[in-house]
Formats: structure tokens, sequence, C-alpha cells
């Protein structure tokens, strides 16, 4: 039976959080994205604040790496660019 | 054969999103350090380790069988832990679209919920709708928090309620928007339509944030039912009338899909590549990427599981 490969889709996480507008690039939303996960790290931070509140820590592992293109990489796919980080 | 899912996918979803900060304290960790790690493992955390203890699954994700069946060989996507560092029995596995994986969070709230108990505020929104049945205001911030809360029932009830008070325009029209995502979310795209075109027509200022909003939904709904040519038009009116909107990014991934799906490839790949590029940190920049790295077989393989079960 042929059986295709799936892999982690965890790293859009790192962008989101990590990847800076550049010169160039489209405004950002005028009021912010209210539609974003608040993810609490580190882990320690999150479990503080799960005792404050009463509510349960929901943990995503994933396998990670810089899910932010390097100046000169390209769109999307290498080493450099997503890969890695699924 | 390779592809590359996004099995997190869930994850870039509006109502997953709302009722995870609503309900839960959200984390996430890389798994293995950066001698173990093929990426740079800035996240890796020996802290979420000693807690939840060794995750086992294939490093790389899950496995996809021809028919679409996904195997629970994955790291888990979700883990539950309790504030005195007890992981749950409850991990969630796979590639899992929005209403699976809603599902699987309402089954946790169900069997823990001790976990959730509503905030003093919440409380008090829902007691002052529950009070004031005639005041549009308090039906419509108990409407919004049932969004939020994915409590559809409890969502219409309020829409109904605060339609039945006579609001102003703008007011009428966020109930009949939350109206149509609710009847989206449970397959009913006729009402939903419907239900955004009434209120497309109380809000009738194209320029209103919430026109965004309502014609997203509506474009979301007709991609959904294949409509392609209509839900395109959908997203380019929002790519020209809101170019700064906070749903931009969905319209360029979704316009690109429409086209896609429709044999232009190269249309859709200027879409994707465009989102990309410069607006790396939207929550559907990801699935733009993934569009544009894959070949075109893996791409249409990605877009149909991603797109055909349940994503709202």
């Amino acid at each position: 039976m042929k059986r295709v490969r799936v892999t982690l889709g965890s790293a859009f996480v790192v962008a989101m959080l990590l990847a800076p507008l550049a010169h160039g690039q489209e405004a950002p939303p005028s009021k912010g994205d209210p539609n974003r996960i608040r993810w609490i790290r580190p882990f320690k931070e999150a479990m503080n604040q799960a005792k404050g509140s009463q509510r349960l820590v929901f943990a995503k592992p994933i396998l990670g790496g810089s899910n932010t293109p390097k100046a000169g990489g390209t769109v999307a796919g290498g080493k450099d660019d997503c890969d890695g980080s699924w | 054969m390779v592809a590359e899912v996004l099995r997190g996918g869930a994850f870039s979803d509006d109502v997953v999103i709302n009722l995870v900060n609503r309900r839960f304290v959200a984390n996430y960790y890389d798994v293995a350090p950066p001698k173990n790690n093929f990426g740079d493992a800035w996240a890796y955390d020996e802290e979420a380790i000693r807690t939840i203890g060794d995750v086992h699954g294939k490093g790389g994700g899950g496995t996809q069988e021809p028919n679409g069946r996904v195997r629970a060989d994955a790291y888990p996507t979700a883990i539950f832990v309790t504030p005195a560092g007890k992981r749950l029995d409850a991990d969630v596995f796979g590639i899992i679209p929005p209403a699976p994986f809603v599902e699987r969070l309402r089954k946790v709230i169900r069997d823990y919920p001790e976990w959730f108990k509503p905030t003093q505020e919440e409380l008090e929104i829902e007691t002052a709708a529950t009070t004031n049945p005639k005041d549009p205001a308090a039906q419509l911030a108990d409407a919004r928090l049932a969004w939020e809360l994915a409590d559809w029932d409890r969502c219409l009830r309020r829409v109904a309620m605060g339609l039945a008070a006579s609001p102003p325009a703008r007011v009428s029209a966020e109930f009949r928007y939350l109206e149509g995502r609710v009847h989206t979310c449970s397959g009913a795209f006729d009402k939903a339509l419907a239900a955004l075109d009434q209120a497309a027509a109380a809000l009738k200022d194209p320029s209103n944030p919430l026109m965004d909003d309502i014609e997203a939904a509506q474009a979301r709904v007709l991609l959904n039912q294949d409509k392609l040519d209509d839900a395109l038009k959908s997203y380019q009116r929002m790519i020209e009338m809101h170019p700064k909107g906070i749903r931009l990014g969905e319209a360029l991934y979704y316009s690109g899909l429409c086209h896609y799906r429709q044999g232009r490839k190269e249309e859709a790949k200027k879409l994707w590549r465009r989102h990309r590029e410069n607006l790396p940190g939207d929550r559907l920049a990801r699935r733009s990427a993934i569009s544009l790295g894959l070949p075109e077989a893996e791409a249409f393989l990605n877009q149909e599981i991603i797109d055909r079960k349940g994503w709202w």
C-alpha cells in the first residue's frame, strides 16, 4: 500500500510570533489580529498562569526550528525556510 | 510521494483560537534539544519535558494512507496538563481540522468541568443578558461570548432575543453576522448565506470593518459549496476594499485556492507568494507557504486534506 508521509505543522506558530514586517511589506492589521492563540512561554510561566486561573495548560509539542525565511531565502522550501520545523 | 500537511491547521482557525484563548493556558515547546533537532530548537523547554514526560511518535509527524485516513503515530498535537502538573489522558493526535478539534476540546471541557468555570466577567455578561432580555447590547455581548466559547445554541438564542429587541442597524448586522458564522459551523450553508446577506444589507457601509468579516464569511461558505467564481469575487472585493484589513491574508490565501482549483496555478502562486512575502506573520501565511513549496500534486493533496474535512 502506498503511503504518504505527513510532517508536523507546528512551526507556523513560530512564524506568527517571530516574523517581523520587513521594509516594503504590506501594513500590519490596523487593530491587530484578534484571532490568534495567546501562546504563553516558557512552560513554567504557563504553569504559573494555570495555577492562578485554575485552568488546564494546553501544550503543543513541536520539533522546532525557525520558520522565518533568511535574507535571500526562497519563498518556501529549503533548509533555511520552513523545513525542519514541522 | 512525500506530502507536508498542516498538522497544526486547526490552530489557525478563529473558532478554535477563540475557544483555546477563553478556556486554556496555551503553550508550545520543542521536544528535542538542538543537537537532536533538525531545526534550531529555540523553544526547547526542559521544564515542559520534566512535567509532561516523553512524547512518543514519529519525529516528523503522522502517516496518511491513500484513502485519507491519518494514523495517530505522530507527536500529540495537544496535551492537557492540570495546574498541579498532572498530564491528563486526553491527548489529541493527528492532522485535525477545526470541526473535530473543537469537538475534542468540548470533550475535555465536559470531562473535566472543574477546570472550566466561567470567569467573573463572563458570569456578569451572561447575567446581564438574562436579566435584560430586551437590551440589544446585553444580548450582543453574550452572543459574542457564546460565539467565542463555540456554544452555538446559546449564541443563536441571544441573536434571536437581540433581533427581537429592535437593535440599531450596526448591532443588527453583527447579530446576523454571528448567526451566519454559527450556521456555517453547523453546515447549514443556505441559512448562513441568508443571514450574512441580511448582515450586509443592515450594515450598508462597505468601508466598515465588520463588512470585511461579513464578506469573508460569505466567501467561506461559497468556497465550501464549490462556488469558486463567486467566492473569488468576494475575496477580490475584500482585497480592494480592505487592503489593510485584518482579513487580507485570508483573502490572499483563499483567492489563490480558488484559482488553483480551477487550474490557474500561476495566478494562485502569485497570490500565495504575495501573502507569504508581505504578511509572514498572518495566521494563514503558513498555508500559502506550503502551497507554494510543494509539487503541484502534493499541494493539491494538502488543500484537499485541510479544506474538505470540516474547515470553517
